[in-house]
């Protein structure tokens, strides 16, 4: 079920709600069998097939994970079972997600027959296994405390966040399912949550919907395009992802706040970075972070770790030779963001999105390192400029990025970027609307709070957001001028949603 | 050692890591007071941390440690659990 469709706002939402905090009356355990019962359904009601998919995971995860908790006073067996059930894991989504793009690469490209039929990706699969596979390694560690069947299922399938995220950890979330006020209807929260989730649907159906139809158009063939077409095309995908993505984590995080649970956030202005470090603290931030536990951390840690041992230097000063910042930096960078890029799909355009990104990354940590300290005191005037400069690089470096996360095969891309060298051609056809239309959302992106800045007194997500500015007081309030604003956003959104469209997010 | 001890000895690995000599730690610090601290940096922090206390961290606990006050617990948790056994 989607979010921006009528089924689930007017029939699904309501009674998820009401069921939830009726049947809390009847204690904690089925309210909380209740929010499991209505996910469930949200997740069958695409495609009931997927259903025992999700069921059989969150089922085999829970036993491994309780066999390698009791299995602790024998350390080499619970590292076999760790690497078993991860392994298995690993392999599913494997098969779901990239088993048919492997076989006809093997098949086609190599010669090498494999047959294999197109598989259908089930719903959100990257993002259960991700929560999961974190979930068993930390009880490998000992750190999960928490580890109740009722309350790790909910914790796997609450809708909110089942099918794309934020990918959550159990630690930020077990302990609010096992919260008693959870369980409690809050007016306040109600409100709070509703805001975001009709902001989040008004930017997913009035802002980032309508730029569609040309910029699939454009990428189907990027050879017709001329210089202008194509940047033009490249930066209104980027602004139709932008909305996209930050609608649906809007939404994600006002459904779980009414249902009085605090979610990670997931997206703070990523355009706004002054740097590719900073962008990928501020864009699909809970992927960062997982990947940065889960696979950056450990990989950096072992090199460190060896550096230390065996008697190389790990201190700055040996990060700026070259073999201690190509092995303490760049490798583990690099391999992180080729997963990164992986992880959203078989494909090579996918590889090299995430090819790119290291290194980017990389040479900014490179700029950071070799180019000392930035001059002090500068005068507002330059701080100002240089402030704005890096704002236009990095977001310019993100476009050009974003072809490859786009275009629908490696060829494609290549032909994308040709046409934005002018190679097609400088043919200029942009309507006065279509311009008007990007300097509004631009607007929206550079010169507005963010929903958490709006938001922010009422501590809507987990993670805190710097304030936006003293000078503009655009704070929500419970009062009767914000209430008939969110109307009005409410109303058009559901005017805009006639032909319900999926968020791009969820064919990760 | 006493949670000042603790706090005391961080702030020399921190002084001598990223190289600011007049560094003053304190509980409330984290990650984004001090801009050296990134994500690289913070491994290598963490490694030199292991080193000077010769303790281990689990690498499921490093991405607890980007705030001073959070560090000091846990090195402190760790120095006690290796004491009593």
């Amino acid at each position: 079920m989607l979010f921006n469709s009528y089924v689930f706002i007017a029939f699904f939402l309501p009674v998820a709600l009401a069921g939830f905090f009726a049947s809390a009356r009847l204690g904690r355990a089925s309210a909380a069998a209740w929010l499991v019962m209505a996910s469930l359904v949200f997740y069958a009601w695409w495609n009931p097939a997927f259903l025992p998919i999700l069921i059989a995971s969150i089922l085999i995860n829970y036993g491994m994970s309780e066999i390698v908790a009791k299995s602790g006073h024998r350390p080499a067996l619970q590292s076999a079972l760790l690497a078993l059930a991860v392994g298995l894991n690993l392999l599913a989504l494997f098969y779901y997600k990239y088993f048919f793009e492997v076989a006809k690469f093997l098949t086609q490209g190599v010669g090498f027959e494999v047959h294999a039929d197109p598989i259908l990706l089930p719903l959100g699969i990257s993002f259960f296994t991700f929560t999961q596979i974190g979930y068993l390694i930390d009880v490998k560690q000992g750190v999960a405390k928490e580890r109740g069947f009722l309350n790790y299922v909910l914790f796997v399938t609450f809708f909110p966040h089942l099918i794309a995220g934020p990918i959550l950890h159990h630690r930020e979330m077990m302990p609010q399912f096992a919260e008693k006020l959870t369980y409690r209807f809050s007016l306040i929260n109600f409100s709070v949550g509703l805001t975001i989730f009709v902001m989040g649907l008004f930017k997913k159906t009035v802002l980032a919907d309508p730029l569609g139809g040309d910029i699939t158009a454009g990428f189907n063939m990027p050879g017709d395009l001329s210089f202008f077409g194509a940047w033009w095309v490249a930066i209104r995908y980027s602004m139709q992802l932008y909305f996209d993505f930050s609608g649906y984590s809007d939404m994600a995080i006002g459904l779980a706040c009414m249902f009085n649970v605090r979610f990670p956030l997931n997206f703070n202005s990523p355009f706004k970075s002054q740097n590719i470090i900073e962008y990928w603290q501020r864009w699909h931030m809970t992927l960062t972070r997982y990947l940065n536990q889960y696979l950056y951390n450990p990989m950096a840690l072992a090199v460190v770790r060896w550096r230390s041992e065996h008697g190389f230097g790990t201190k700055r000063a040996n990060q700026k030779t070259l073999g201690g910042f190509l092995s303490m930096t760049a490798l583990p960078t690099l391999m992180t963001m080729a997963l990164i890029g992986l992880w959203h799909g078989a494909g090579f355009q996918f590889l090299l999105f995430g090819l790119l990104h290291g290194v980017y990354l990389t040479i900014n940590h490179a700029v950071r390192i070799f180019r000392g300290a930035a001059p002090e005191n500068p005068s507002p005037r330059a701080a100002r400029l240089s402030r704005i400069l890096n704002i236009a690089a990095t977001y310019i470096a993100v476009v050009v990025g974003l072809v490859l996360f786009r275009s629908r095969s490696l060829e494609g891309a290549i032909t994308m970027y040709q046409s934005m060298l002018g190679l097609h051609g400088f043919a200029f056809s942009i309507g006065k609307a279509e311009i008007i239309w990007v300097l509004v959302l631009a607007t929206i992106i550079w010169g507005c709070p963010n929903v958490q800045q709006i938001m922010g007194k009422f501590g809507p997500a987990l993670t805190k957001v710097e304030a936006f500015s003293k000078r503009l007081p655009l704070i929500w309030r419970a009062d009767a001028s914000w209430a008939c604003a969110v109307g009005v956003m409410l109303a058009i959104s559901l005017m805009a949603m006639g032909g319900t469209s999926e968020f791009m997010y969820f064919q990760f | 050692m006493t949670e000042a001890e603790v706090l005391q000895k961080l702030n020399e690995v921190f002084r001598d890591l990223f190289d600011l000599p007049d560094l003053e730690l304190a509980y409330s610090m984290s990650a984004e007071d001090i801009d050296e601290w990134d994500s690289v940096n913070h491994v290598m922090l963490v490694v030199q941390i292991e080193r000077e206390f010769k303790i281990k961290f689990h690498t499921a606990e490093v991405e607890e440690m980007k705030n001073v006050g959070d560090l000091v617990k846990l090195v402190l948790g760790k120095l006690n659990t290796a004491a009593s056994r």
